[in-house]
């Protein structure tokens, strides 16, 4: 048999680490920002590009794409080589993939903060970014099958299932997701509307915790944890089972973000019932990553990289442990919107992705660098301040999230809310609030001790920028008669690959095209109208100042919820010409469904330049540069015509004399404005922020007759 | 809810279909996996570690 010599590329692996430490710096720290604002407002600084609606998506996009991101291309740009037994397919993929990324990346980063979003949860990007992602994905995905294909290791292990499985859903979320009517090269809408687009975008949503936070971690925890133990997996017949079932039920579930939304009830409870069923493929794999450490425990207790290993798939086991329970609906009914699913987030964050990742850090740095790790009691340190962030991170948020959960739908024995008053809430709960920043402060601090460590081990040693390796190449002949059937298909790569795609092609498809078929049995309700050209506007300003972020518009079917906001709760017909949807996730603030015409237009101007002045206490941050800025209505025909494309029954004369009635709007606001001692030119951003606002959820009251 | 979907074909068939289609993915996924070869396991096993 012929020994071949050749090398692994160790300078991309190291490239994508200082990445990801560089970005999980970043992202860390606007996620502090983010928390210090949700209970002292001037932490805003009083300016748009760091006002909290836009900072959270700028902090999830950091975590999720640039820190975790990067990470996961370090690890398996070490991991696969090495089970392959080849170096990467192509070096110049190897460097497009990683500047373009970094690229990608910079860009997401400005444009988050100019406001430029899609409004859709961990898709906010706009679609030329989009499309790079779309490129750069293709080239990592040509690198890795390329590598694949050109193996020396016949078989392909386990961890390599979960990269291929990871590359291919990812591309498939992605697009779907990402379709889009672009308006300018920083506006599009997305070309689904309102129920559609919430189930499409939450079954993205679902499936991008699953194929990027998830299946790559399981593929480097199958590679890293056997290595740093110096034992095998525990059980590859699991590792079997559990890859297949996962990659099979996962695309199911996203509906369970949408319980007791207008989402068909069909399509609600097949995501709980494919959710609860998640439980056991995950809890699989936690299983087999913590009986690795079986008859190794004493290992565990001197070296921090095993301890890293064990809190990280414990914090696996809790999270997916939550994840069923909290979409059962009676479960759901309370946690839906509270801290309880910020705190469950980042137990998976803070602990699966984070831990998982420093220790995989820990464990590649020390050998491309043909040294040893400068402090094992730093890492010791680092491993303790990290546990105890997420401790003093996901405890006040259970708590914050039970209590405002449970005085939201409190009534008194006669009858009526506890606790009218949303804010009263909201203030109870701040101190939790501030006991998380500390668990996210102790977390970074951690992280910057890692980060120390790791600059002093790259200094101690010499980047060994091609490893020398050797392995005998691969035998021509294949297989002999019965044969498990795994074996041959861990030998075809593209076999594997096409099945892998079948298997999650199935479940995207069940759960979306019913819901398209339906498009014209949606029910119309025939007072709900499109929006008027300045409303539209204001919509616009709405989703690029990020309010989605704080406030829902999805009033759900209790009486705890019709009582408090006032009307009926939301119907599906409602939100039919809604690109996209802005239904949020999350109660930071009372949701908007229905505050059309809750209020005067004065209260409104008065709560946007100082909220305090109309809710005394009140942490939203302020909006007075609405006020200042003129609206930009050279592209309101533009956006009119859009949405026309996209099915928004405008008509020709409406489109071309969009700006006519706009204007006439904008001037009647000012007027209604004026009459309350308020000067305010009728071309402000402001005034079509108010005119959206008071047209929110309006229209269902003015019905007389609706068909269906 | 339910109403929109009385207008839907086949809605049901959607269910059915999905069910029955996991359940026998999983269990000839699950006798596969019993059968397989001890030896080929313990090969994978150790890829990594090799």
């Amino acid at each position: 048999m012929q020994i071949e010599k050749f090398n692994y590329d160790n300078k991309i692996v190291r490239d994508f680490a200082l990445a990801t430490l560089i970005f999980g710096v970043v992202g860390m720290l606007v996620g502090l920002l983010a928390a210090i604002q949700l209970y002292e407002p001037a932490a805003n600084l009083g300016n748009q590009y760091t006002s909290f609606g836009r900072i959270r998506p700028l902090h999830t996009n950091a975590i999720i794409f640039a820190f975790v991101g990067n990470a996961i291309f370090m690890g398996i740009y070490y991991s696969l080589q090495r089970l392959c037994k080849a170096r990467m397919f192509s070096d110049v993929l190897s460097r497009i993939h990683f500047w373009g990324w970094q690229l990608i990346i910079a860009l997401a980063a400005v444009s988050l903060l100019l406001g430029y979003t899609t409004g859709k949860e961990y898709a906010e990007l706009e679609w030329p970014i989009d499309i790079m992602i779309a490129l750069v994905w293709v080239t990592f995905g040509i690198n890795m099958i390329g590598t694949i294909v050109k193996r020396r290791e016949k078989q392909m292990y386990v961890a390599i299932w979960f990269y291929i499985a990871t590359l291919v859903t990812v591309a498939v979320l992605h697009i779907v997701n990402s379709l889009e009517l672009p308006i300018s090269l920083t506006k599009s809408y997305s070309i689904y509307a309102g129920v559609q687009d919430a189930l499409v975008q939450w079954w993205y949503g679902h499936n991008a915790v699953a194929f990027f936070l998830t299946t790559p971690f399981l593929g480097m925890m199958y590679y890293f944890l056997p290595k740093a133990a110096g034992r095998p997996v525990y059980s590859y017949k699991l590792s079997i089972l559990h890859f297949w079932s996962l990659i099979f039920l996962y695309i199911w579930a996203g509906p369970h973000h949408l319980l007791y939304s207008s989402l068909p009830d069909w399509a609600q409870s097949l995501g709980v019932a494919f959710s609860i069923m998640l439980i056991a493929p995950s809890w699989g794999g936690m299983v087999n990553g913590l009986l690795t450490l079986r008859g190794a425990w004493d290992k565990v207790r001197d070296e921090p990289i095993l301890k890293m290993f064990a809190v990280g798939i414990t914090a696996y086991g809790m999270a997916t442990f939550e994840g069923p329970l909290l979409s059962l609906k009676n479960v759901n009914a309370i946690a839906h919107f509270i801290d309880w699913i910020v705190g469950h987030v980042h137990v998976g964050a803070l602990g699966w992705n984070g831990l998982l990742t420093f220790a995989i850090i820990y464990w590649i740095i020390p050998r491309i660098y043909n040294t040893t790790i400068y402090s094992k009691k730093l890492m010791n340190v680092h491993f303790w301040l990290a546990t105890l962030g997420i401790v003093f991170y996901a405890i006040p948020m259970y708590w914050s999230g039970f209590t405002q959960g449970l005085m939201w739908k409190e009534f008194t024995p006669e009858g009526t809310l506890q606790y009218p008053e949303f804010l009263k809430i909201t203030l109870k709960i701040l101190p939790l609030h501030m006991l998380r920043s500390f668990g996210g402060a102790l977390y970074l601090s951690g992280f910057l001790v890692l980060i120390y460590n790791v600059v002093k081990t790259i200094r101690q040693g010499k980047l060994v920028a091609n490893e020398a390796a050797e392995a005998p190449a691969i035998e021509k002949s294949m297989g002999h008669g019965s044969e498990f059937w795994h074996a041959i298909l861990e030998r075809k790569p593209i076999t594997f690959t096409v099945l892998a795609i079948l298997v999650i092609v199935v479940g995207g498809a069940v759960e979306l095209i019913p819901t398209f078929t339906i498009k014209s049995n949606i029910p119309t309700i025939a007072s709900v109208k499109p929006y008027t050209p300045l409303e539209l506007q204001g919509r616009d300003i709405y989703q690029r100042e990020g309010c989605n972020t704080c406030h829902t518009q999805w009033i759900r079917p209790f009486r705890s919820e019709t009582e408090r906001y006032m009307g009926e709760y939301s119907k599906a017909g409602e939100f039919v010409y809604d690109h996209p949807f802005l239904w949020g996730s999350k109660r930071t603030g009372p949701d908007l469904m229905r505050i059309g015409g809750k209020y005067p237009d004065s209260w409104h101007y008065h709560h946007m330049i100082d909220p305090r002045t109309m809710s005394p206490g009140s942490i939203m941050p302020q909006y007075s540069w609405l006020a200042e800025q003129d609206l930009d209505i050279s592209t309101t025909p533009k956006k009119l015509k859009a949405m026309k494309t996209l099915g928004v029954p405008y008509t020709e004369y409406e489109i071309d004399n969009g700006n006519v009635s706009l204007k006439v709007q904008a001037d009647a606001i000012t007027a209604n404005l004026k009459k309350e001692g308020i000067v305010m030119e009728s071309q402000k951003e402001l005034v079509a922020v108010i005119a959206y606002l008071q047209r929110m959820g309006t229209d269902i009251k003015k019905q007389t007759t609706a068909s269906n | 809810m339910k109403q929109y979907l009385a207008n839907v074909q086949g809605v049901d068939g959607y269910l059915i279909f999905s069910m029955i289609v996991f359940m026998s993915f999983f269990i000839g996924l699950l006798f596969w996996v019993l059968k397989a070869d001890k030896k080929y396991i313990d090969k994978m096993k150790n890829i990594p570690l090799n």
